[in-house]
């Protein structure tokens, strides 16, 4: 096994003329979290389907703990939990009985993994609700129950947080990085929520229209946004002809009248308002900015913004 | 796959039907042991005309009916709550899934076949008669139900490949027991058309109902020598009906394997 636990190669998906997913390499490193972001209908779903052999690509290879997934099912898919889509329960039982199930076909007899799996997702062990009973919250909670319940090295977590209240995002969110930080787990998560990607992952892909646009590490996408200072003061482009003059530098922006953005950081800001002042500019504001992932985002898949 | 079995039993928990059609198993007797109590039953009296009623009157309409709605539950219970994906990444196969509700089929045929054996036996009481020969009648119950369970599965084959409503598959299954049910019981293995002779050879419940004859008519009853020539052994039935419903299992698995893959 090499650096990846999860790396796939040239995976695509095609439903007729159409293509989901085309030429995905993704990599996910051990004991990290990967958040695959992307909006709705990206391929997301689709990508995360193939990683678990619930779909077959139509070209391209799945390799997992360095085991190509398809012919080792038997091998790799016990070493994983998942959540695809919505949580899949039966109705007529409750939380405790649907893990009995899952745990049984698991070959897990103790009953503490499954009052252990409840109380870390803050269900009630035995209780008598059933599961058509629950929220949409609590049926969520209960797959990640599910997913964590035979403590799998690997966890695929198609958007987790779906239906949580903010309480609960952030208590999910809080665990899952329990989960990676003290138990070593890796874990790729998928969403269409930019600021939940960038409060959790440490590597994120950035998927739209099936294409995987970029791949990096949080760090990186953040020393790769950009930063500017932004000025607003009584005549922009007389400011900017004055800190032209001084520094020899062009790399500005008149936004409009009153605004103007300077764009290298490194000259002395302090300076710059002395002398602007001393020619007669007022200035108002001055802010030091930074380009958010949302931007990134966005000039990236060349569109809106996501969520 | 003896968890697969346990955890097909499981999901069923609360599934009130299953229970009520036990409960209805050991009702069914009322009205025979009315009719037995009425003299109405030829030379057979009391517990043997009681359990003689039930295994060849009652248990061919009621098991199949019972068990296609059954199978329709067991079927669609995993499209219907989205629950395969949990199974496949465990990972546990299509085939050994459908093999495992199968299993459940014919468990719950043998519960119902002896619940019925068990009222006939208090219809029996109620007649007056002793209760005689009892591990015949267990061996008969057992044969009968694995032979009706196993004539059901080409209705199954229906229920997975057409993968519809549940009142689409009570109505196949109500249509196909009816029809199978009226061809044993309507004589037409002994018809000289030949197109009804193949049809009435094709399906089981005549095979089924000639070697059930063999237990219940009497020598001296008038419809011995009519029927006589018509009786089958056991091994040509059970030949019979396991071509029948191992055909059928491997088109079930097939058919659900590829629906839910």
């Amino acid at each position: 096994m090499g650096e990846f636990i999860i790396e796939t190669h040239n995976l695509t998906k095609r439903y007729g003329n159409q293509v989901s997913v085309s030429d995905l390499n993704i990599h996910v490193k051990k004991g990290r979290i990967y958040g695959l972001l992307g909006r709705n209908g990206a391929g997301k779903t689709t990508t995360m389907r193939m990683l678990l052999g619930l779909t077959a690509p139509t070209s391209g290879e799945v390799k997992i703990f360095g085991y190509p997934m398809q012919g080792n099912e038997r091998k790799v898919l016990p070493r994983i939990g998942c959540l695809i889509e919505s949580p899949g329960f039966y109705p007529n039982l409750t939380a405790t009985e649907n893990l009995k199930i899952f745990a049984q076909l698991r070959g897990i007899n103790k009953p503490g993994y499954i009052k252990g799996a409840l109380e870390l997702v803050n269900l009630p062990y035995r209780d008598k609700k059933l599961f058509s009973e629950y929220s949409l919250g609590m049926k969520q909670r209960l797959a990640i129950a599910l997913a964590i319940m035979h403590e799998p090295e690997v966890l695929i977590l198609d958007e987790p947080i779906n239906g949580l209240d903010p309480i609960g995002i952030a208590e999910v969110r809080s665990f899952i990085r329990k989960l990676c930080d003290a138990a070593g787990k890796t874990i790729l998560i998928s969403s269409h929520i930019l600021s939940e990607i960038s409060l959790l992952a440490d590597d994120i892909g950035i998927i739209d229209r099936g294409i995987l646009l970029e791949e990096e590490s949080l760090k990186e996408l953040e020393e790769k946004n950009a930063k500017f200072v932004h000025f607003i003061v009584s005549d922009a482009k007389k400011a900017a002809q004055i800190i032209g003059n001084l520094f020899q530098t062009r790399n500005m922006q008149i936004a409009d009248n009153y605004s103007l953005y300077l764009h290298d950081t490194s000259l002395p800001v302090a300076k710059i308002n002395r002398t602007l002042m001393e020619n007669g500019i007022d200035i108002k504001e001055v802010h030091l900015c930074e380009d958010t992932l949302e931007d990134y985002f966005k000039k990236i898949t060349g569109g809106e913004g996501i969520a | 796959m003896l968890k697969l079995i346990q955890c097909e039993f499981w999901k069923l928990k609360r599934k009130h039907f299953v229970s009520f059609v036990v409960f209805a198993a050991l009702l069914f007797p009322i009205p025979f042991t009315a009719l037995v109590l009425a003299g109405s039953v030829g030379n057979f009296t009391g517990f043997d005309a009681v359990f003689g009623l039930l295994v060849t009157l009652g248990e061919p309409v009621m098991l199949p009916i019972v068990l296609g709605i059954v199978a329709a539950m067991l079927f669609f219970m995993e499209r219907d709550n989205d629950t395969l994906k949990n199974l496949h990444t465990i990972p546990v196969s299509p085939i050994k899934i459908a093999t495992a509700k199968i299993a459940v089929l014919f468990i719950l045929g043998l519960i119902y076949s002896l619940a019925t054996l068990l009222s006939s036996m208090i219809g029996g009481m109620i007649a007056g008669s002793e209760l005689i020969n009892i591990s015949e009648k267990v061996w008969i119950s057992v044969v009968t139900s694995l032979l009706y369970t196993a004539s059901m599965l080409p209705v199954v084959i229906m229920i997975v490949w057409l993968n519809r409503s549940y009142i689409f598959s009570i109505i196949l299954t109500f249509f196909y027991t009816m029809f199978d049910y009226m061809l044993a019981y309507g004589g037409q293995f002994a018809s000289k058309e030949p197109a009804m002779k193949l049809i009435s050879n094709i399906f089981p419940a005549p095979a089924i109902y000639r070697w059930q004859a063999a237990q219940f008519v009497l020598p001296d009853s008038p419809a011995y020598s009519v029927i006589k020539p018509y009786f089958l052994p056991l091994w040509i039935v059970v030949l019979t009906v396991f071509i029948i419903g191992g055909l059928s299992y491997l088109a079930i698995v097939k058919i659900y394997s590829k629906h839910e893959s």
